[in-house]
C-alpha cells in the first residue's frame, strides 16, 4: 500500500481527456433527461399519441420535428443540422439505432445471456450466476460494463482497419433486422394506425431479412482476416463457408410460409393467422425442422458451432478482439438468436397472435400488450429450445456438416417448397 | 471378452535355459551372461549387437519393449531393456537385455526398427542419461529444452543456472521455427500454402501443457510434432534425492487423477526390494483405492472427452459423479487429489468405522443410474457416433510396436491387463473381465473405459464383500513391520500396476543406502503419446481434437 499510494498521487492530476470525458458524460446526460421528461409529460396529449405510439412516429416527431421546431426554425450558423440538410438524416439515423441497441437489444441480450446461463445451470447440475444482484440478476449487465470499460487491444500486425470495422459489420445487420419484427398487433382506427409495434412496416420484410442476414458473413471473414491469427482465420474459413451454405436451405425455409401467405409482410403474415389452427406451421410441418437445423447453422449454435469450436480453434474468428468490440460479436450473436426466433414465430407460429380463439375471454386478448406478452413467450421458448439443444448436443464436423448441407438440406427444402407450393393450390 | 486363465508353464528355470540356448545358438557372439532383475531373466548383450539380439527376440514374440531403463554404474552406463509379449504367449514372459557401454563414449545402435517404442524411449535416455542411439532417425532431447548442456540423470552432473537459462530463454523468445515450416501443397494443379499451426501449450484441448506443432493443408493435417517437457519436474532426479519414505508424496504428482496408483507402484517396488509381506487387509484396502480412483479417473476421461466434442453437460455430469469418490478420500487421508495414502508395507490409516456401508455401497448402487445418463447423452448420440466412430483407427500391432498400454491397448482388440497378468494385491483372487475393442477407432478407446468402470464398479463389489466379511477380525492390521529407517538391499526389481492409463512401472534400483540409486518410471502416457504423431497424420483438424482426448494424457505424467 504504502508505494501504492504516491503512485496514484502522482498520476493525480486532471488531465485534459478526463476533463472532456465528464464534460460529454454530463451533456449527454442531461440531454437524456431532459429528452425522457420532454416525452413523459407529452405521451397522453401529445402528436406522437395521436399519430400512434410507434417507434418511428417517435424517431420522427422526438428527433426530426421537434429539434426542427427549436429557435423558429433559425439555427443561425448550425442552420446545417437542421433537418432537410445533409447531417440530419444521418444524425437522426445513429440516434434511433442508438435507441435499438441499447434500448432494446442490449437489455434483451444481456439477459438472454443470463437465462442462458441459468438454465445451462439447471441442466447441468449446477447454478449459475448467484453472487451479483438478488438471484446474479446484475451479473451480466455488470459483465456488459466490464466489457465497456476494458482496454481495446489491437494486434501489432493486424489490418487495423478492418480490424476496427469487422465488429460494425457483424453488428450492424444484426440491429438492423429489427426494422421489420411486429413485437405486437396493430390496430386501425379511423384510418390511423394505432398500437404500431412494427417499426418499419416493409411489404418486402422477408426479402430484407434474408439480405440483411447475409452481410454479416463479410465482416467475420474481415474479422478472422484482419486479426492476423492463423486460429482466426481458420474459424473464419469455416465460418463462411457455413454462412453461405446454409443461407440456401433457411431461405427456402423462409420461401415455403411466404409461398403458402402469398406476402413478404412479417405484419400482414401475423396478422393473418389468427388462433393456433390457423397457424402457418400446419402446412409447413417440414419446413420447421429445416428453419430450425439451417437456423441454428446460420447462428453457429451447437451442434454447428464450428466457427468457435473452443476445442479445436480456441475462440474462432474472434480469438483476437477484446472489449467492447468482442462485445459486439457476442451481441450480434445472441441478437441474431432473438431474430431468428422471431422470425420463426411471425412466420410459422402466429407472430403475436394469441394461440386460443377470442371467445375464450382473457386468454384470446392480443392486442396492444398482450399480443406482445404473447410475441415474447413464443420468442423466448423458442429461445429456450436453443439453449436447450446447446446443453444437450455435442459439435458436428466440417465436412459433416457440409455435407449435411449440401446433400440433404438444400433438397429437402426443394421438395417442401414444392409440396407446400402443391398443398397451396390444392387447398385453394 | 475375458482372457483365458494362463497355462501351467514348465517351471521358470527351464524355460529360461531353454530361451538362453536358442539365444546363443542364434547370436553365438553376441549374448554374454545371464542374470535376474527382479523375478525376470536377463541377459547381457554386446552394445554393437543389440539391434540384431532384438530383432531376434521380436520374432520370437516379445512383441512389447515395455521400458528402455538408464543406470549410472560409474565408469559404465548401463541400459536395461525391458521385453514383454501381447500378442504371443512366450515363455518366460517378460525379460530383460542388458548392455554397458563407457560412460565417455556411450553409444549404440537404436532399436527404433525393431520396435517404434524405442524412439521415444531412446530420446528420453538421451536427453537424460547422455546415451546417444546411432540410427535414430530424430535424436533429439524430448523432455529439456534443446539448449540444455550437460545430462541431468548423471551422477556427475553439476547444473550451471546461469549462463543456461538464460541461453535457453533467449533462444525460446526468438524461437520462430514454426513461420519456416510453410510449405506448399498441390491440388489438382492449384498450388496452395501449408499453414503451420502452433497448437498448444495454450491451447483449451491438449489437456495441459502439450505443443503440437502443425502443418495445416486446409483441414488436414499433413505433419504432426508433439512437443513435451513444459511440465518437467525430473521426478526420477528427485526420487534419487529423497529416502524412500520421503518419496511417496512426490508421486500423487506424475498422474494426479491417479495418485493412488503412483502410491501402489512405489510402496510396491519398496516392498519388493524389502521381500516385504504386507496384511491381508492392506492388500484390500489399496484394491479399494485404486479401483474407486480409477473410476474418479475414468470419470474424467468421460467428461472432458464429452468437451473435446463440444458437449458441455457430461463434462459436469460426471465431475459431479467423481466428487462423491473424492469426498470418501478426503474421509480417508484428508486430501482429495494428492493422497499420500499408501505407505510402504501399509496404509497410512485405517477405514472410517462403516466406511463400507456408509460410503462405498451407496456408491456402488448410485453410479450405474449415472451412467446411464451419460449413456443417453453421449454414447446414444448420433452425433457423437458421426464423430467417434470409424476415426483415428489404430492396428492392433501399431498399438503393440508403441508399446501402447491400458484401455488404448485393449480398444484395439488386445486383452491386455497388468492386474491379469502380473496380479499384485489380491486382484488374482476378483473376478473381472478386460473389455475390449473391436476397431480400435475413438468409439472403441472411449466405450472400453465405460466399460472399464462397470468392471471396476464389480470389483468394488467383491472388495466390499471382503471388508463386510472380515471388518471385525483384521481392523487395525493396516501395516507390516516396516523397520524405521527402510534401506532396502543391493538389487534392482522391475513392478508394475495397471492406472487408468495404462501399465505404470518402476525401475528401482537400490545400493543398500536409504534413497533410491536409480529410480526409472515407466510412465504410460508419455508412451502412450509417442504413437500421436503418426496417428495425426492427415488426420482432420476436428478429428485431431477427437483423438488426442481419446489418449486421455495427463501431461503430469507425460513430462515426468
Amino acid at each position: 500500500m504504502a508505494t501504492l499510494q504516491p503512485e496514484l498521487k502522482a498520476n493525480g492530476r486532471i488531465s485534459f481527456g478526463s476533463l472532456l470525458g465528464l464534460a460529454v458524460g454530463l451533456l449527454v446526460l442531461v440531454a437524456a433527461v431532459g429528452f425522457g421528461l420532454h416525452v413523459l409529460q407529452a405521451i397522453p396529449s401529445s402528436e406522437w399519441w395521436r399519430q400512434g405510439p410507434s417507434l418511428t412516429n417517435l424517431v420522427r416527431l422526438y428527433l426530426v420535428e421537434w429539434p426542427a421546431s427549436w429557435h423558429g426554425g433559425d439555427w443561425g450558423v448550425w442552420n446545417f443540422l437542421r433537418p432537410g440538410r445533409g447531417a440530419v438524416p444521418v444524425i437522426t439515423a445513429i440516434l434511433s439505432w442508438t435507441i435499438v441497441i441499447f434500448g432494446f437489444m442490449l437489455p434483451m441480450v444481456t439477459y438472454q445471456i443470463y437465462a442462458l446461463r441459468k438454465i445451462l445451470g439447471f441442466m447441468q447440475a449446477r447454478v449459475g450466476p448467484t453472487q451479483v444482484g438478488p438471484l446474479g440478476l446484475l451479473q451480466t449487465p455488470c459483465d456488459v460494463l466490464k466489457l465497456l470499460t476494458k482496454e481495446d487491444v489491437i494486434p501489432t500486425k493486424a489490418d487495423r482497419w478492418v480490424f476496427f470495422a469487422a465488429p460494425f459489420m457483424v453488428l450492424v445487420p444484426a440491429s438492423m433486422a429489427y426494422l421489420v419484427i411486429p413485437f405486437g398487433n396493430q390496430k386501425i382506427v379511423d384510418g390511423a394506425v394505432r398500437y404500431s409495434l412494427v417499426c418499419g412496416d416493409l411489404n418486402i420484410g422477408v426479402l430484407y431479412l434474408s439480405a440483411i442476414s447475409s452481410v454479416a458473413v463479410i465482416g467475420i471473414i474481415s474479422a478472422g482476416w484482419a486479426s492476423n491469427n492463423k486460429y482466426s482465420l481458420l474459424g473464419a474459413m469455416r465460418s463462411a463457408a457455413q454462412l453461405v451454405t446454409y443461407e440456401v436451405p433457411l431461405s427456402l425455409a423462409l420461401l415455403a410460409p411466404v409461398v403458402w401467405a402469398g406476402t413478404l409482410n412479417l405484419s400482414q403474415f401475423a396478422a393473418d393467422q389468427g388462433s393456433v389452427w390457423g397457424w402457418y406451421c400446419w402446412p409447413n410441418l417440414l419446413t420447421i425442422p429445416i428453419f430450425v437445423v439451417s437456423a441454428l447453422a446460420e447462428l453457429g449454435h451447437t451442434p454447428f458451432d464450428l466457427a468457435e469450436a473452443e476445442s479445436e480453434l480456441v475462440a474462432g474468428y474472434n480469438v483476437e478482439y477484446s472489449g467492447m468490440k468482442f462485445a459486439m460479436f457476442f451481441l450480434a450473436e445472441f441478437s441474431n438468436a432473438f431474430i431468428l426466433s422471431a422470425v420463426a414465430v411471425t412466420l410459422l407460429f402466429g407472430g403475436w397472435q394469441s394461440p386460443f380463439p377470442e371467445s375464450w375471454g382473457p386468454l384470446g386478448w392480443d392486442a396492444g400488450i398482450f399480443g406482445m406478452f404473447w410475441f415474447f413467450a413464443k420468442t423466448l421458448a423458442m429461445i429456450f429450445g436453443l439453449f436447450w439443444v446447446r446443453a444437450t448436443l455435442p459439435r458436428m464436423r466440417i465436412d459433416q456438416l457440409m455435407g449435411l448441407g449440401w446433400k440433404f438440406m438444400i433438397p429437402l427444402g426443394l421438395a417442401n417448397l414444392l409440396l407446400v407450393a402443391v398443398l397451396r393450390v390444392l387447398v385453394g | 471378452m475375458s482372457e483365458t486363465p494362463t497355462e501351467q508353464v514348465q517351471s521358470p528355470s527351464a524355460a529360461v535355459a531353454q530361451l538362453d540356448a536358442s539365444l546363443r545358438a542364434a547370436c553365438p557372439d553376441d549374448v554374454l551372461e545371464l542374470s535376474s532383475l527382479g523375478d525376470s531373466p536377463a541377459w547381457t548383450i554386446v552394445p554393437a549387437a543389440i539391434a540384431r539380439v532384438g530383432a531376434r527376440l521380436r520374432q520370437a514374440g516379445y512383441d512389447h519393449l515395455e521400458l528402455v531403463s538408464t543406470v549410472d554404474r560409474g565408469e559404465q552406463i548401463e541400459i536395461v531393456y525391458l521385453l514383454d509379449s501381447m500378442l504371443h504367449r512366450t515363455d518366460p514372459r517378460r525379460l530383460a537385455l542388458r548392455c554397458v557401454v563407457p560412460r565417455e563414449a556411450a553409444s549404440l545402435p537404436t532399436l527404433c526398427g525393431v520396435w517404434r517404442a524405442a524412439d521415444w524411449f531412446e530420446r528420453e535416455a538421451f536427453d537424460l542419461m547422455g546415451v546417444t542411439f546411432t540410427g535414430h532417425p530424430d535424436p533429439r532431447r524430448i523432455l529439456l529444452p534443446d539448449q540444455w548442456q550437460g545430462h541431468p540423470l548423471r551422477k556427475d552432473y553439476e547444473y550451471d543456472s546461469d549462463t543456461m537459462v538464460q541461453e535457453i530463454l533467449d533462444a525460446e523468445l526468438n524461437n520462430d521455427d514454426l513461420a519456416g515450416t510453410d510449405g506448399h501443397a498441390e491440388h489438382d494443379g492449384m498450388v496452395t500454402e501449408d499453414l503451420a499451426v502452433n497448437m498448444g501449450p495454450q491451447h483449451p484441448s491438449t489437456h495441459g501443457v502439450l505443443r503440437l506443432r502443425l502443418r495445416l493443408d486446409g483441414e488436414y493435417v499433413r505433419e504432426c510434432d508433439p512437443d513435451i517437457g513444459f511440465l518437467h519436474r525430473a521426478f526420477e532426479k528427485l526420487g534419487e534425492l529423497k529416502t524412500f519414505t520421503n518419496g511417496i508424496p512426490l508421486t500423487d504428482r506424475w498422474d494426479y487423477l491417479n495418485a493412488m496408483g503412483n502410491n501402489m507402484v512405489h510402496c510396491q517396488a519398496v516392498e519388493a526390494a524389502m521381500s516385504l509381506e504386507v496384511p491381508e487387509r492392506v492388500h484390500w484396502t489399496r484394491m479399494l483405492v485404486l479401483e474407486l480412483n480409477r473410476v474418479a479417473s475414468h470419470l474424467v476421461f468421460i467428461g472432458t472427452y464429452g468437451l473435446d466434442l463440444g458437449a458441455g453437460t457430461p463434462f459436469l455430469f460426471t465431475f459431479r459423479d467423481r466428487e462423491r469418490i473424492l469426498d470418501m478420500f478426503e474421509l480417508l487421508c484428508g486430501a482429495r487429489l494428492t493422497y499420500n495414502y499408501l505407505r510402504i508395507g501399509g496404509v497410512a490409516a485405517d477405514l472410517p468405522r462403516n466406511f463400507i456401508a456408509d460410503r462405498v455401497r451407496p456408491f456402488l448402487a448410485y453410479l450405474p443410474d449415472r451412467l446411464a445418463e451419460i449413456d443417453q447423452l453421449l454414447t446414444g448420440n448420433q452425433i457423437f457416433l458421426e464423430r467417434t466412430k470409424g476415426v483415428g483407427i489404430w492396428p492392433a500391432e501399431l498399438c503393440v510396436s508403441y508399446g501402447l498400454t491400458g484401455p488404448l491397448l485393449r480398444a484395439s482388440g488386445v486383452a491386455r491387463d497388468v492386474r491379469r497378468v502380473y496380479p499384485y494385491a489380491r486382484y488374482d483372487q476378483c473376478e473381472f473381465d478386460i473389455p475390449v475393442g473391436e476397431n480400435g477407432d475413438c468409439y472403441d478407446r472411449y466405450i472400453v473405459r465405460v466399460a472399464e468402470i462397470r468392471q471396476s464398479l464389480r470389483l468394488l463389489d467383491q472388495i466390499c464383500a471382503w471388508f463386510e466379511a472380515n471388518e471385525e477380525t483384521t481392523r487395525g492390521q493396516i501395516s507390516a513391520k516396516v523397520p524405521r529407517v527402510i534401506k532396502p538391499p543391493a538389487g534392482e526389481v522391475y513392478t508394475c500396476v495397471e492406472t487408468p492409463r495404462g501399465e505404470l512401472g518402476l525401475h528401482l534400483v537400490c545400493d543398500g543406502g536409504e534413497n533410491p540409486y536409480r529410480y526409472k518410471i515407466r510412465r504410460p502416457s508419455f508412451v502412450n503419446l509417442g504413437l500421436f504423431g503418426e496417428v495425426a497424420r492427415d488426420q482432420k483438424v476436428a478429428d485431431l481434437i477427437a483423438i488426442l482426448g481419446t489418449t486421455d494424457i495427463v501431461m503430469g505424467e507425460v513430462d515426468g
